[in-house]
């Protein structure tokens, strides 16, 4: 990726950033109208010039972005400047909500496991022991080292909550 | 009982059969929590007060400050090695710590981080210990005024020097943090802000997801998207040379004895101040390194002073914390607070009394948290080794399972499950954050200080009025942090003037 | 006694008495399978199993620690293993919600603010999902003697002084709501007293640490939380809660002593059965009649262990102990505030609109 679009793909970037907490702000000033002067003098006192700082941003970036679009006007936009980068971040942030699924129902040690598994067998493309043995051995750890050494008890999981539900009553 | 004796009595206690073990022991507990992401010294001192209920006072209590001394060690090398903040004490660490690891370079820096460890602690306790009598004086001329403005000083030099694209960058971050610390209840008013109707908000955001998420997830995907290991470069031999590392770590540590002196000090003051915490600390020392450093355009990309200076300011700052502790009965920070707590358990009771009555007890600790330092530092040295070698690892096997470790300590810190949530949040705004150059340092510390601040502006309005301002200390504070931020403006102009780039 | 006259009604009478002597037995034998249930049962029950102890509040603090010193002896007398759990959040309130809405097998009981919940359920702050009337009192572990503490160098020495004072003195307070906050503007209503309440420190301590900078001048607290200051010369006592003077303060004036007026009276009697509640242990609704006599015999008998006594005394804390019937008791008449006017007062104080 040459300077020039990496500084574009930046640049674009950092725009929707402060497009996206101008946009947040405007929420939290319209909800803190709601609250008591005393509330919300901290607040507002920190908001407004936030609000100033990101509007002088999006200013500077615009400015930038002009001057970089003037002088490679061909360089196509954001999305579309590395396919690859782009899927990986995609990737990565999928499989970590699909974590946090998974010891949602697994719990902790099963979630972890049955996460890593699957991930490294069909994401990294590793062999089916190394899957297992990391998998494995990762849970194993997890569990040596929380609930036996230092004795917290991890997240069990939806099914086991439901199970042990049913079976104490 | 003079202090004299009471130091020497209290060295003998210290290494005395019946306590060394359980210093020891507690020395390497308190690494291995420290290691853990999301574990903290409170929570080191939380978890091993049950235990300490059957053992002897001097044991006991030898046994958890010994954990809560080693946690930031063990925090730091996780900081340097997997760009993990074990605790919010080695957040600072994460500037320029991994940048070391991408160069080959961990050994050194572990090195020098323990030593930086030690030698802070050491600080931070005896000279607090010879100071004793001025601290009271000293704690009591900071009331509700001079907390405010040191707590605005503190972000603005943060801010300035945190590492951001720009200084509307740094400011940005500082401010942003400031608004998400003002999620939940406030304790002014007691009204619940920005919490749009969810339970889990009230209390507000939790330090340690966001903590991690902005820190250590960000890093986590900015890795996997990338690609690579932790250790950018394997350097030929550096598995041999990591002893050889770690010994050059330790020296640059000790050619630094300025730096390292200053930023004790730094560290210590503030840990005097209840209420601040260790991880502003690091970051205002991190912030004074960088200000003072003949080479400052190195801070961000593997400047070993970039990890000596936070290293040694939040090992002195428990050292701070301890001393008012003890000297007030006034926890200087929330393990002090369970220090007290288990102090007043085993029945002793803290607090003017205790440094007339048990001066013995009093070396006691002071001693454990020296001692315990020397064997964290020591043990980490043995530790690093096999840990740096993980660095090594292809980052597509690492990522996948530190990110599993930190999600997991991210719930373990209030068993919530909503926080882990917040860490993913929080490490897709850390991967934003960190690409585009806003200040991710002046973020958290915004989030760590936004409601002391709050609280403090508060306060003092309602103490003295709007002149709260025109009190001496407050007021010296106000006119330093301007003239850092003019002075730091400036600076930046001029070397932008310099180098004919336009203004960023 | 039935005279319904013709033949078919005495027949039909007959059927009746019939049918209410077979409804009378069925009842009697149900009722009797059901108390067949005993403690034994409970006990055998319990045995060998783990028994949650949430405590609403962070590791370290002073419920916390209560917490830690009831489990051992607990599970002594319940035949469990008794597990500390910390549930902080929502200045307590949160440990109180989830046990309220944990599964009734008595398995999970918790020991609680029971001042700050009465006042939060009595103010219906947004959040509150229990009902304290409901949930199962298995005893009372300890109250707090509320006291009001000046600093040394205070303009007025005394009570008295304090009412009298021409120049308004400031007293420091936590949280909006709090106990210390509460206290202070009941009584400053109640008493007259020409009191500022500067509220919005951090914790006790930061309020400790105001006082010896002299930047404020008095605050509420509890007994047991004022005492190190008290010992170490930093502050004095001039005004405690209660009915009688307690053994350990003899010389320092009760509420009661200075109120001015019978409706003052009357609002201070709602304050004292509030603080009367103090710390007691619960169970959630809906547990078995028998498990929770069995944890009410459990807790009986802990705190009437020597060695638990010991140990109390050995952490500087006092027990004031109450059985869980009388619990119920004391938090019936705790939420009940009859004067409308008074019940503002509190409901007010609560919300910070005094």
């Amino acid at each position: 990726m040459s300077n020039s679009r990496k500084e574009k793909s930046v640049l674009q970037a950092d725009l929707w950033f402060c497009l996206f907490f101008l946009a947040l702000l405007a929420v939290f000033f319209i909800v803190a109208g709601g609250y008591k002067p005393v509330t919300r003098r901290a607040p507002l006192i920190v908001m407004i010039p936030l609000v100033a700082m990101l509007l002088w941003q999006l200013v500077l970036t615009v400015k930038n972005l002009r001057r970089v679009s003037i002088a490679h006007p061909k360089q196509s936009g954001l999305l579309k400047i590395n396919p690859q980068a782009n899927h990986r971040a995609f990737q990565i942030i999928l499989w970590l909500v699909l974590l946090l699924g998974m010891i949602y129902v697994g719990g902790h040690l099963a979630g972890i496991a049955v996460f890593l598994f699957f991930f490294l067998r069909f994401v990294c493309h590793d062999p089916w022991r190394t899957a297992l043995y990391v998998s494995a051995g990762s849970a194993a750890g997890l569990y040596v080292l929380f609930e036996r050494l230092l004795m917290i008890p991890l997240y069990n999981g939806a099914i086991y909550e439901a199970v042990s539900a049913w079976w104490w009553s | 009982m003079g202090v004299l004796e009471g130091l020497v009595q209290g060295l003998y206690a210290a290494v005395s059969l019946q306590v060394l073990p359980y210093l020891i022991g507690g020395a390497i507990l308190g690494l291995i929590i420290g290691i853990i992401p999301g574990l903290s010294g409170h929570f080191a001192m939380a978890m091993l007060v049950p235990f300490i209920f059957r053992m002897e006072p001097t044991v006991g209590i030898t046994f958890i400050l010994a954990a809560h001394a080693t946690v930031a060690q063990g925090g730091g090398m996780t900081a340097i090695l997997f760009a993990t903040p074990g605790t919010g004490q080695n957040a600072a660490t994460l500037l320029d710590g991994p940048k070391m690891t991408e160069k080959g370079e961990a050994g050194r820096a572990v090195g020098a981080a323990m030593t930086a460890c030690f030698i802070g602690a050491f600080f931070g306790v005896f000279v607090l210990t010879l100071l004793l009598p001025v601290l009271r004086k000293v704690v009591l001329l900071f009331g509700p005024p001079e907390f405010f403005m040191l707590a605005i000083l503190a972000l603005t030099f943060i801010a300035v020097l945190g590492g951001a694209g720009s200084v509307n960058k740094g400011l940005i971050g500082g401010a942003l943090g400031l608004m998400f610390a003002f999620v939940g209840m406030d304790s002014v008013t007691g009204a619940k802000r920005f919490t749009f109707g969810l339970l889990e908000l009230w209390d507000g955001l939790s330090m340690v997801p966001v903590l991690l998420g902005i820190f250590a997830v960000s890093e986590m995907i900015d890795l996997w998207i990338t690609g690579g290991s932790l250790a950018r470069k394997a350097a030929d031999g550096a598995h041999e040379s990591m002893q050889k590392q770690i010994f050059a770590g330790v020296m640059d540590t000790l050619r630094n004895w300025w730096l390292v002196i200053r930023c004790s000090a730094i560290g210590t003051t503030m840990g005097l101040i209840p209420g601040l915490g260790s991880a502003p600390a690091a970051f205002v020392a991190y912030a004074h390194a960088k200000q003072t450093s003949k080479h400052p355009e190195e801070f961000g990309h593997g400047a070993i002073e970039g990890v000596i200076a936070p290293e040694s300011a939040n090992d002195a700052v428990e050292g701070g914390a301890l001393a008012s502790t003890l000297a007030f009965g006034i926890p200087g920070s929330s393990s002090m607070a369970i220090l007290i707590s288990a102090l007043l358990i085993l029945g002793v009771e803290p607090g003017p009394k205790l440094m007339v009555m048990h001066l013995d007890l009093v070396f006691l600790m002071i001693w454990t948290v020296v001692l315990g330092n020397l064997m964290g530092t020591i043990l980490g040295m043995f530790i690093a080794n096999p840990l740096a070698k993980a660095t090594f690892l292809r980052g597509s096997l690492l990522v996948p399972i530190l990110l599993c470790i930190i999600v997991t300590g991210a719930y373990i810190f209030h068993r919530s499950w909503f926080d882990m949530i917040v860490v993913l949040v929080f490490g897709l705004l850390g991967y934003a954050m960190k690409k585009l150059d806003y200040s991710r340092p002046a973020f958290i510390i915004g989030f760590v200080l936004g409601l002391m601040v709050e609280r403090n502006l508060y306060l003092s309005l309602k103490l003295y009025g709007g002149k709260f301002l025109f009190q001496p200390l407050a007021l010296g504070l106000a006119v330093l942090t301007i003239l850092v931020l003019v002075y730091n403006i400036v600076k930046i102009v001029k070397s932008n003037r310099r180098a004919g780039i336009g203004v960023k | 006694m039935f005279h319904y006259g013709n033949r078919s009604g005495d027949r039909g009478d007959l059927r009746l008495v019939l049918l209410f002597l077979v409804v009378i037995l069925m009842t009697v034998s149900v009722a009797g399978f059901a108390s067949a249930k005993s403690i034994k049962d409970a006990a055998a029950f319990y045995k060998g199993k783990n028994l949650t102890l949430v405590v609403p509040y962070k590791p370290g603090g002073g419920y916390d620690a209560w917490g830690r010193l009831l489990a051992p002896y607990l599970g002594k007398y319940t035949g469990t293993r008794v597990i500390v759990k910390n549930m902080p959040g929502a200045g307590g309130m949160l440990g109180i919600n989830e046990v309220y809405t944990a599964r009734p097998n008595g398995l999970t009981i918790n020991i609680q603010n029971a001042v700050a919940a009465v006042t939060n359920q009595l103010v219906g702050v947004k959040g509150v999902r229990y009902d304290l009337l409901k949930y199962n009192w298995i005893g009372r572990v300890t109250t707090d003697t509320r006291v009001l503490a000046m600093r040394k160098g205070a303009p007025v020495k005394t009570i008295e002084a304090l009412i009298n004072s021409k120049s308004p003195i400031k007293f420091g307070a936590t949280g909006l709501g709090g106990s210390t906050y509460v206290d202070a503007v009941i009584t400053k209503k109640a008493l007259n007293l020409p009191i500022e309440i500067v509220h919005g420190y951090d914790s006790s301590s930061e309020v400790d640490l105001g006082l010896l900078r002299g930047e404020i001048d008095g605050t509420y607290g509890s007994y047991s939380s004022r005492l190190g200051m008290v010992k170490a010369g930093e502050q004095f006592i001039i005004l405690q809660s209660g009915k009688k003077r307690a053994a350990a303060m003899p010389d320092v004036p009760t509420w009661f002593e200075v109120a001015p007026s019978e409706k003052a009276k009357e609002i201070l009697s709602v304050l004292t059965a509030m603080h009367e509640t103090g710390r007691p242990l619960a169970a959630p609704p809906g547990v078995a009649p028998e498990r929770i006599a069995f944890l009410r015999e459990a807790f009986d008998k802990t705190l009437k262990d020597p060695d638990f006594l010991k140990s109390i005394k050995k952490a500087k804390k006092e027990i004031d102990y109450v059985s869980g019937q009388e619990m119920e008791e004391i938090i019936r008449t705790s939420l009940e505030i009859s004067d409308p006017e008074i019940k503002k007062v509190f409901v007010d104080a609560v919300k910070g609109d005094i």
